[in-house]
């Protein structure tokens, strides 16, 4: 009796599996597939710049001594700061602190650092910026000083940007005073400036 | 595990999909990274790949992150708030060199306690940034740096508080027949971050009909912040009136916010009241010991319907301690796109000392979406003798010039007052027939007791063969005004 239900149960099993094979034959054969895009964002800051004569003046101000970081390099096409992201993004600047000197400001820099005693142009360092390409939802740019901290500049909103990116140019401006000191050899005077994308949410 | 990728094919593959060779830059895949951990799988990657074509020294590391509004990213640099990501975010590896065309892959592990300790209980974020400098330095006296942010949530195994409220409801079209869009402040008050399951506005006329529902558009939210969510209303007709706004917002599947409810206005078909204004050119009064302190201050109007602002202004001693309010109220209605100077006067004036003055208004009418207010503040002195701005222009020439060259106009300002001022104006230039026919504006410049400061900038238009006439018309702190006049000649 026992065996009799065993078998029947077993009959029963593999009837449904039948079953239900049939059915899953029995579809319409297609095949569902899903995917999406991996977010990625690409960064190229203008080059660095160098040989930037800086004239001198009693009343200096901001817009004096201007350098547009667009086009500057090898690659005319540059825009200054250039981002391909099929996400929205942000930009930002900021400058270093520098081991000597004051940060925001241009430092004596020799043989590859700062110069141990300082030496400080008397006016900040200045930036003005206007986005050449998509939606942003930034202000418009008037000459800002830089600072250690991140200034967001720019704001897109674009779902993405084109293939070949979205610039955003980028001008320096540093004023000097006649009673600024000119630096001999081989020193300049230094900043670092560093430009960060990153998605928004 | 640490793996380094050296597969220059793939670099290309990325590059072709993306964009064209350009120098020294970086690009991260993914850029964005929302993941889940388990105590068996707290780690993930990302790929850093170099774009250039100079080698680069890159360098990773973790830092806080919160997000704005609009979901702008606050990266957190602070040193508390690095210690506690480093705590929980660890990297691997921190340092590498990348080669042009190279890509490295970085694994991105999660110390699930840490995370839980610090909070909040069902997620950890950070922003993880990537930092490339030239391998070999270049020198020069600008060096540019690019760093990518990744911002990375993550949600942390663990009960979920799925919570959140609406904060704030509003109104505003960007101009008269565009679309009505209905702006949503909401709160995350959960433990981890999320995305709203949609929401609707349900928009009602005076009768209390309804002529409009609409859906949210929704957005991820990080615990403990907010996020302004939108809904988009192309009405077919929106004549005058007063309508309502109910807002909802569904937290999970079934689940909605309380309703929030703001009024808006329709002022002329299709145009949406929009009350705005803000107080411009509060300025520290002139103020002598227990003698009556007028303050005065603008208010402009850059909404689209009259404004009549109307409040009071608090003087605080420098211990914060309120001492005296005074009303004030603009005289008659400001109309849009225009200011209007409002004062009050503390009669019984104030002993001497420092002290700050703290202005605020309120302005719109709650039909248009509520009273809004505008504050600003100045910090002032009570001095023991009186304060006297006063200037003297003490030179003033135009020297005369080839048709063609810039006009360098020579215009020296001396403050022979007791006090500090700043003094902008302009300098017109005019013909023969007294017609003006250039501008040089001046700029807010600040001149100390004593000082002589040159003011003016070359004016690079050209001018005709002739004789000008320069008139510079300056005002000094805000109060008094000097002018000087004088001739050059622009010769062949």
């Amino acid at each position: 009796m026992l065996k009799k239900k065993n078998i029947t149960v077993i009959l029963l099993a593999l009837a449904l599996s039948l079953g239900l094979s049939v059915i899953a034959l029995a579809a319409d054969g297609t095949q569902t597939v899903d995917a999406n895009i991996t977010a990625y964002l690409a960064l190229t800051p203008p080059d660095a710049i160098s040989g930037w004569a800086l004239a001198s003046n009693a009343n200096p101000a901001h817009g004096d001594n201007q350098q547009d970081t667009a086009g500057n390099g090898t690659y005319t096409s540059n825009p200054g700061v250039l981002v391909t992201s099929n996400t929205p993004y942000q930009l930002a600047i900021k400058c270093d602190t520098p081991s000597t000197g004051t940060a925001g400001y241009m430092n004596k820099y020799d043989n590859s650092a700062y110069s141990t005693t300082a030496v400080t142009l008397q006016e900040p360092f200045y930036f003005e910026f206007s986005a050449s390409d998509g939606t942003t939802s930034s202000p418009a740019s008037t000459w800002t000083t830089v600072t250690t901290t991140d200034q967001t500049v720019v704001y897109i909103t674009d779902a993405a940007t084109d293939d070949d990116g979205f610039g955003t140019t980028v001008t320096y401006s540093q004023p000097a005073h006649f009673s600024d000191q000119r630096l001999g050899g081989t020193a300049t005077y230094h900043i670092v400036i560093t430009y960060t994308a990153t998605a928004t949410l | 595990m640490r793996r380094r990728l050296k597969i220059v094919a793939l670099a290309v593959l990325l590059l072709s999909l993306f964009g064209w060779l350009v120098q020294a830059g970086i690009g991260v895949s993914p850029s964005l990274i929302f993941a889940t951990v388990t105590e068996a799988h707290n780690s993930f990657y990302t790929t850093v790949s170099n774009t250039g074509e100079d080698a680069l020294k890159i360098s990773a590391y973790a830092a806080g992150m919160s997000h704005n509004l609009i979901g702008g990213i606050n990266i957190k640099e602070g040193k508390e708030d690095l210690e506690k990501v480093t705590r929980v975010f660890s990297l691997d590896p921190k340092e590498f060199v990348l080669e042009a065309g190279e890509v490295q892959e970085v694994k991105i592990t999660v110390n699930i306690a840490e995370a839980k300790k610090i909070g909040p209980s069902g997620g950890a974020y950070a922003e993880i940034l990537f930092e490339a400098r030239p391998l070999e330095s270049k020198g020069g006296q600008v060096t540019n740096v690019a760093r990518i942010g990744v911002p990375t949530l993550v949600t942390l195994p663990g009960p979920k508080e799925l919570t959140g409220k609406i904060t704030q409801v509003s109104v505003e079209q960007a101009k008269p027949g565009d679309k009505v869009q209905i702006n949503i402040r909401f709160r995350n008050t959960g433990n981890t971050h999320y995305t709203p399951k949609g929401g609707t506005v349900v928009i009602r006329d005076e009768t209390g009909s309804q002529v409009a529902k609409i859906p949210v558009e929704t957005h991820v939210v990080m615990p403990g912040l907010e996020r302004r969510l939108t809904a988009s209303w192309s009405p077919k007709e929106l004549p005058v009136g007063t309508y309502t706004v109910e807002a909802t917002v569904g937290i999970v599947e079934g689940e909605v916010t309380p309703a929030m409810s703001a009024a808006f206005g329709v002022v002329e078909p299709y145009k949406v009241a929009q009350p705005s204004g803000g107080i411009i050119n509060f300025a520290p009064p002139k103020a002598d010991k227990n003698k009556p302190i007028e303050f005065k201050l603008l208010f402009s109007n850059r909404g689209n319907v009259d404004l009549t602002p109307k409040g009071e202004i608090r003087v605080e001693d420098s211990r914060e301690k309120v001492i005296a309010t005074i009303p004030i109220a603009a005289q008659e209605e400001i109309v849009p796109g225009s200011s209007a100077e409002m004062s009050a006067v503390l009669e019984g004036g104030l002993p001497t000392g420092e002290y700050t003055a703290i202005a605020e208004l309120r302005y719109g009418k709650p039909e248009y979406g509520g009273v809004k207010v505008a504050q600003a503040r100045i910090e002032f002195e009570v001095a023991e003798k009186e304060i006297v701005t006063a200037g003297e222009i003490v030179e003033f020439t135009v020297p005369s010039v080839k048709s063609g060259e810039p006009i360098v106009p020579h215009l020296l300002i001396k403050n022979t007052g007791n006090t500090d001022f700043e003094v902008e104006g302009l300098i017109e230039l005019k013909n023969s027939a007294g017609k003006s026919v250039g501008q040089i504006p001046i700029p807010k410049t600040p001149v100390a007791v004593g000082e002589t400061k040159a003011l003016g900038q070359p004016w690079e238009g050209t001018l005709p063969v002739g004789l000008y006439k320069a008139v510079a018309s300056l005002i000094l702190g805000g109060e008094k005004m000097l002018t000087a006049e004088t001739s050059f000649m622009v010769k062949q």
